[in-house]
């Protein structure tokens, strides 16, 4: 055992002239020092991986700057649903939605908490929204298995959702003659890995007759028919709401600052909002999972963290490609443990590029650069048809990894009741009705005998989405509610029945960006300059509260300053 | 339930000063005329413009938007057109040699109308701060500055407190007056060009006259806030548009006013094949302004971005009497082509057709691409000189209009005109 710990010592001892300190932590490796650059940092924990796999604890600062803690939220802002449940979620993102929903199909008490307003507003809500083949994970990592067997279950869930999915397949461009004898490999590895569909190698015609507008700089693809597309933020809303439906309960604004246990048992956690007690406690806490872990003083893996870019363009090119397409990174580097980017045809019409890959030493620094655009428009230059001037909208996401670059999910070592799900980066989303399976099984083994709860609704209920109707029926639609006929968002032909039933909805928005992911008003080519200042009315009228009050993501966020001066002349 | 199913001979789209226009001119000459418009009432971007400029053309005097709107609501009012105000046009279809539209309307439910011509003027959106590459974080705070307009002027809210405007377009000049006047504080306006863009009674009259600062050459880069906007970056470029490394700068501001330009509007026939100006952004058209679809027209902000809005409801006029020709079987014969070159930033008309008459008189709008002191504009055809005129200074935000009369004998139909400005030596 301690012979790793001395290895590793040495071979930092021989990498860096400034002094890192291994000390060894039941299982985990804690690495102390301090380090100059961002990228001895990661050499140093991908170092530790080697022998210790996700189980490193890397405390090194850079430059003598650790980590930053982000504010707190203020306390007793609102009232608790609850305060006792079997299962607690900790995180409304893809992840703690889909855990919750699968956990709703038992007679358990259940309750997520977020310390966002809303749900998706972190890593589920600033991603791709593919549904990867599960290709790109080496075979017997837990990426490679949940990712298989979550794309595959995404046709199912997302009828019982009623969440659009589109399957257009993806192409694997091979930029060098040297991948050719690849070809083998890699058709062995998708089936080790279990990937769905009949995963093949076309020619460069082959690729031309699919695609005409993508450039021929290539010498052929591999094919990938089942890869899929969605909204992430659509699926997320979908999950916690099908949760909600069948009895889960959100508590938003709510934020866990405290850990309590008995032991080697999770009695309760304390909120902002109060104290909440639970049988068993679920960290899905995303790019925070391992504060959590930390908070339950049970703290035996540390993650880094990887931001990416990616940009929009406009609907009107949505005829210009179908498939996804994609450069493969084959010889990895550090930032290419994430696929490199693409071009991914959306379900809503809408063409994404990316993402980029880079590395950060913050948690949720979502502020994007002019040299993000670099990279992007090299992706972009797959297709001949695209140009700078189509882009839209732009973006950053967070990706939380592990140290050996692969998910986390398991019972902890040392808790009874605590359930860890961390490094969910890519393909999180793909692999998330998968995670969600996993993790029921270890709750429903701490709980024991759990039964199933004979009330639960197997599909979601919706509200039309009126420019999809036919004519007959938007006509019998619009004559019992005249407020689907007054077109608010003019971009996306959103209706104002439409944004007064998300209003209504199991989950209602309570900001701008609410508003936003539930009905895409606001997501066209003109930015809300023409709907904001009619949702805000709509909301208000709603919601019951000011227009001054309303924010575009909660914190401060508000969108205006107050009335302007009453009365008298103007300008 | 049934769907209202009705039918005129010309649909006028929007019903700002444009879409008035050219539904009375339609009807005026007996031709049945239905008007659509999304907002609740007449008037376009008017409502919101309560500054005075509006009419010295065509009324001789200063009025303030709603006034100018006022007073040609009340023009069609007086007529038979067919208005459906709060009325959104969800899908257009082309026949043979008849449009179908389908419609919703709160009041309405579902409607399809069936036409033979369509006049666009829907007017045009506003550029937003994704489309100029702002980067940083996506705070709060953030408006256009037509929003920004509408926030104040027509819900009666303030969009925020410390102020920088990006862009010194027009509307952005005119929102740092409105929002020093409702007590917030403008900190400045910065422009990318080493010259303003709107128009210069504007920089006089809203920000000289406030003390509110002008900064060319300089740009905002980068936004910073998490939730709410607490500051931008800004930075110095040179001749070439390129950033100057090191001449960042942090402002303190809660809110930025982005001006950056109008884009004409038409997203709902971009499906029927009209071709468009890449200088305009809207249709190619004739002097009848029909596009490259027969029995298409646009006018308005919706064929081009205009300062004055007489020349709007002039345009308006001009395509809804050239619809009634269009709809009489009066058919060009010939198509000559408008070719600008390197000194003008955008024509209107892009094409003339040569009809049956001997003669033809037509208004041409052209924008030069950069400032030009004692410059001489020239349109030849085939080498012959058939137009001069002569500027004491040309600027890109001042539209410039000329008549321009031709004898059908004179022109050499094969060829293009040319059109150009240059500076005189002197
Ligand atoms: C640019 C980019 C592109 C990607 N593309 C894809 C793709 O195409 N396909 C794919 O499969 N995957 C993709 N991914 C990965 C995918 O987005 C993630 O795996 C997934 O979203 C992770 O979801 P999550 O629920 O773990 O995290 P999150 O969505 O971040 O949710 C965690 C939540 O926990 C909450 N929380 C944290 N701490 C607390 C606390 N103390 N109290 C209360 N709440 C707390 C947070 O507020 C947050 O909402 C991409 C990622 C990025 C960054
Ligand atoms: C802030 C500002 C300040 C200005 N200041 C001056 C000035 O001082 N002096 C001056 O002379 N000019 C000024 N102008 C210019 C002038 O007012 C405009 O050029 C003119 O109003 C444009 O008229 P329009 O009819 O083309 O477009 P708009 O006035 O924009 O009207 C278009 C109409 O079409 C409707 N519409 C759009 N799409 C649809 C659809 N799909 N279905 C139904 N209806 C639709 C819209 O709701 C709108 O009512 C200013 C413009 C602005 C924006």
């Amino acid at each position: 055992m301690n012979n790793r710990v001395d290895r590793l010592q040495n071979t930092l001892n021989r990498k860096f002239t400034t002094k890192i300190e291994c000390s060894q932590i039941n299982d985990s490796i804690r690495l102390e020092g301090d380090l100059d650059t961002l990228s001895d940092w990661l050499s140093a924990g991908y170092l530790a991986a080697k022998d210790f796999g996700y189980k490193v604890i890397n405390d090194i600062t850079i430059s003598g700057v650790g980590p930053t803690s982000e504010p707190r939220l203020k306390e007793k802002t609102q009232r608790l649903k609850k305060n006792t449940y079997d299962v607690l979620i900790i995180g409304g993102g893809v992840i703690g939605a889909s855990v919750a929903r699968e956990l709703s199909r038992y007679k358990i008490s259940v309750c997520n908490l977020e310390k966002e307003s809303d749900v998706a507003c972190h890593t589920s809500s600033r991603n791709d929204g593919m549904i990867h083949p599960g290709f790109a994970a080496s075979p017997g990592t837990l990426k490679a298995e949940l990712n298989v067997k979550g794309n595959r279950a995404y046709s199912q869930i997302c009828e019982e959702l009623q969440v659009p999915l589109s399957r257009p397949g993806s192409l694997m461009l091979l930029k060098s003659r040297l991948y050719l004898p690849l070809i083998p490999i890699m058709l062995d590895r998708a089936k080790k890995n279990g990937v769905d569909g009949e995963v093949r190698f076309l020619s460069k015609r082959e690729v031309r007759r699919l695609e005409p507008n993508l450039s021929d700089d290539h010498f052929g693809a591999m094919n990938f028919p089942s890869a899929g597309q969605l909204s992430p933020y659509g699926l997320t809303i979908a999950l916690a709401e099908h949760a909600v439906q069948n009895g889960v309960d959100i508590n938003f604004n709510t934020e866990v600052l405290e850990i309590q246990r008995e032991q080697d048992r999770i009695e309760a956690v304390r909120t902002n909002n109060g104290m909440i007690h639970c049988k068993v406690l679920i960290n899905a806490a995303g790019c925070w999972s391992d504060r959590i872990a930390e908070l339950a003083g049970d703290r035996y893996f540390s993650l880094h963290f990887r931001k990416g870019v990616d940009c929009i363009l406009d609907k009107a090119l949505s005829e210009e490609q179908t498939m996804i397409a994609a450069n493969p990174i084959l010889f990895k580097t550090h930032a290419s443990h994430s696929k490199g980017g693409g071009i991914v045809p959306c379900v809503e019409g809408n063409i994404l590029i990316g993402p980029t890959a880079q590395e950060i030493f913050s948690r949720d620094d979502y502020a994007t650069h002019l040299e993000d655009f670099d990279a992007l428009f090299k992706i972009m230059s797959l297709n001949k048809r695209f140009s700078k001037k189509d882009i839209i909208t732009y973006f950053a996401g967070i990706r939380s990894c592990s140290w050996n670059e692969d998910f986390i999910i398991e019972k902890s070592p040392v808790l009874e009741n605590m359930i860890h799900i961390a490094g969910i980066q890519s393909p999180g989303l793909a692999s998330a009705p998968a995670i969600g399976e996993k993790v029921k099984g270890i709750v429903l083994k701490i709980l024991g005998d759990v039964n199933l709860d004979p009330t639960y609704s197997q599909f979601r209920k919706v509200t039309p989405n009126v420019s999809l109707l036919n004519h007959v029926d938007k006509t019998e639609l619009l004559f019992k509610r005249p407020d689907y006929g007054n077109i608010v968002c003019r971009c996306e032909n959103i209706s104002e029945g439409e944004i007064r039933d998300v209003l209504r909805s199991k989950i209602p928005p309570m900001t701008l960006d609410g508003i936003k992911k539930r009905t895409r008003s606001g997501s066209g080519r003109c930015h809300g300059a023409f709907c904001a200042p009619k949702i805000l009315s709509i909301m208000s009228d709603e919601l019951g509260i000011p227009i001054e009050d309303i924010e575009k993501n909660g914190h401060g966020s508000q969108i205006v300053m107050g009335k302007t001066k009453q009365g008298g002349t103007h300008d | 339930m049934t769907s209202a199913m009705m039918q005129s001979q010309i649909l006028v789209i929007g019903a700002g000063p444009a879409g008035i226009a050219a539904a009375i001119a339609a009807d005026s000459k007996g031709q049945s005329v239905i008007l659509i418009e999304r907002a609740e009432s007449a008037g376009g971007i008017l409502n919101q413009c309560i500054h005075d400029g509006f009419g010295s053309i065509r009324f001789g005097e200063q009025l303030c938007g709603p006034e100018y709107a006022y007073k040609e609501i009340k023009r069609l009012e007086g007529s038979s057109v067919i208005a459906y105000f709060h009325t959104t046009i969800t899908e257009i279809r082309r026949e043979e040699d008849f449009f179908l539209i389908d419609a919703v309307s709160p009041k309405k439910g579902t409607m399809t109308l069936k036409v033979e011509a369509i006049i666009l003027a829907t007017g045009c959106r506003e550029r937003s701060a994704r489309q100029i590459f702002l980067q940083g974080d996506r705070p709060s705070g953030v408006f256009t500055a037509g929003l920004a307009q509408y926030v104040i002027n027509c819900m009666g809210y303030l969009p925020g407190k410390r102020c920088v405007i990006l862009g010194s377009g027009d509307i952005g000049l005119i929102m740092a007056r409105r929002l020093t006047l409702e007590g917030s504080s403008v900190l400045g306006v910065y422009e990318i060009q080493n010259e303003p863009s709107g128009l210069s009674r504007n920089i006089v009259q809203c920000l000289n006259d406030f003390g509110i600062p002008l900064h060319l050459s300089r740009t905002v880069i980068e936004l910073h806030g998490k939730h709410r906007l607490e500051s931008v970056t800004i930075m110095d470029v040179d001749e070439n548009r390129q950033f100057i490394k090191g001449s960042e700068q942090i402002i303190t501001c809660d809110t930025l006013i982005v001006s950056v330009g109008l884009i004409p509007e038409h997203d709902m026939v971009r499906e029927l094949g009209i071709k468009y100006d890449p200088h305009t952004s809207g249709p190619i058209v004739d002097q009848t302004y029909m596009s490259n679809v027969p029995g298409i027209f646009c006018c308005g902000n919706a064929l081009h971005v205009n300062d004055l809005v007489d020349y709007v409801t002039e345009s308006g006029e001009i395509a809804g009497d050239a619809a009634v020709d269009y709809l009489n079987g009066i058919i060009p014969r010939k198509k000559i082509e408008l070719i600008i070159d390197q000194s003008i930033g955008s024509i209107i008309p892009q094409t003339i057709s040569l009809s049956a008459t001997k003669t033809f008189t037509l208004p041409l709008f052209i924008r030069s691409k950069r400032t030009m002191r004692k410059s001489i504009l020239r349109i030849t055809n085939g080498g012959n000189e058939l137009f001069t005129k002569r500027f004491n200074v040309v600027k890109p935000p001042e539209m410039i209009r000329i008549d321009l009369s031709c004898e059908i004998s004179k022109v050499q139909t094969d060829f293009p005109f040319l059109i150009s400005i240059k500076e005189e030596r002197s």
